[in-house]
């Protein structure tokens, strides 16, 4: 199987959406359900890493879809349909974390976050005494993931667009609608946020002392 | 180099965003700074676990729940949590047709349990028959609120409408 060359087929998405799209905005109703099934793993995955409560990521994977066939007219194509639709998941995303923030008292302070992620504050599963011997691959991810659910949303939508989705620097600004600079120190200052999270689990594979500063 | 600069380059070096002077720059450092070494050797192991995350699939139906919502274009409406078969919406149609018909015919009326579809004489023998027996309980009992039965016999009978398959 030829996998082909990775440029030739965006360029080849592209088109393909852009036709799409064409056919939406001229009332076809088959075109945006062709948009949906190509676009619903994308998204979902998306909202999913950003929102720990899975019903809640269906419904606002769904409403993504309603909000972006209620607005289709007004897409002009200078963005790609990911970047769109990535667009309004994450204005739906961070409306949640807001209002959930809001209605829990979740901190955003990334010391009670740490103090709080330790002492197993937000329903982690049970730390083993010793956080060395959970120092498996699969152990790590799990934290990490859960980490990112503790992110304030600023910094939580960039790494997981950005290191979890795989989009380069510039889809990332053309989503959160914010200079490529932006991008980069909010993905340094995520990673940084994530590693202090992580240390107990970190420090298993180092032959070096804390490095806590 | 201050720290601070060489791990925000160490992250930019991560996703290959770094010049070849900066690169120089860092290493530099990192050969002096243990702290920092660390903190590499951290943040390459979180992208690279991070960039190792599978992508989530989409629940079944979900597809089909926005083609539904859709349909019904109620863009606000809230989000179905199960997803609505199709061979179930027009049998869902009739029973909410026969519910708004026995409210607007009036009085008491047993509510069927199973959802097939009733014909428009059997909800008008039902309404009539239901509006008999409030009758015949208010005129029964004297202390029946009256208004009910003067309602009752001063509405116009509602005819049943046939429901529309």
């Amino acid at each position: 199987m030829n996998p082909g060359n990775p440029e030739t087929t965006a360029k080849q998405a592209a088109r393909t959406d852009a036709a799409l799209v064409m056919r939406c905005q001229a009332s076809d109703r088959a075109a945006f359900d062709d948009i949906v099934l190509r676009y619903q793993d994308r998204v979902f995955s998306y909202v999913r890493h950003l929102i720990s409560d899975r019903q809640d990521a269906e419904d606002i994977t769904q409403e993504v879809f309603i909000r972006a066939y209620a607005s289709l007219g007004s897409f002009e194509s200078r963005a790609s349909l990911q970047t769109w639709l990535f667009r309004i998941a994450t204005n739906l995303c961070i409306d949640y974390i807001r209002k959930r923030r809001n209605r829990d008292r979740i901190p955003v302070s990334l010391d009670k976050l740490r103090d709080e992620t330790r002492a197993d504050g937000y329903g982690l599963a049970d730390v083993q005494d010793d956080p060395a011997d959970a120092l498996l691959e699969n152990e790590l991810r799990h934290r990490l993931l859960r980490g990112v659910y503790q992110l304030p949303e600023r910094l939580r939508t960039v790494v997981v667009i950005h290191d979890i989705e795989g989009l380069p620097y510039d889809q990332v600004a053309g989503i959160l609608r914010c200079p490529l600079g932006t991008v980069k120190s909010r993905l340094f200052h995520a990673r940084m946020a994530l590693r202090d999270l992580m240390l107990p689990y970190l420090r298993g594979d180092t032959d070096q002392g804390s490095s806590r500063e | 180099m201050k720290c601070e600069r060489a791990r925000y380059l160490i992250s930019r070096s991560l996703d290959g965003d770094i010049s070849v002077r900066e690169m120089i720059d860092v290493e530099r450092h990192l050969a002096e700074c243990s702290h920092c070494s660390v903190v590499a050797h951290d943040l390459a192991r979180i992208v690279g676990e991070l960039s190792s995350v599978s992508e989530e699939t989409a629940p079944e139906g979900l597809a089909f729940a926005v083609q539904s919502r859709i349909a019904h274009q109620s863009v606000g409406a809230p989000a179905y949590r199960m997803p609505v078969r199709r061979g179930l919406q027009s049998t869902l149609c009739g029973a909410v047709a026969l519910i708004v018909l026995l409210i607007v015919g009036g009085g008491y009326v047993r509510v069927r349990t199973h959802w097939a579809p009733v014909s428009g004489e059997e909800v008008a023998r039902t309404v009539d028959g239901a509006t008999a027996q409030v009758l015949a309980l208010a005129a029964a009992d004297p202390l029946e609120d009256i208004t009910i039965v003067n309602a009752l016999h001063c509405a116009e009978p509602q005819k049943a409408k046939p429901l529309n398959e």
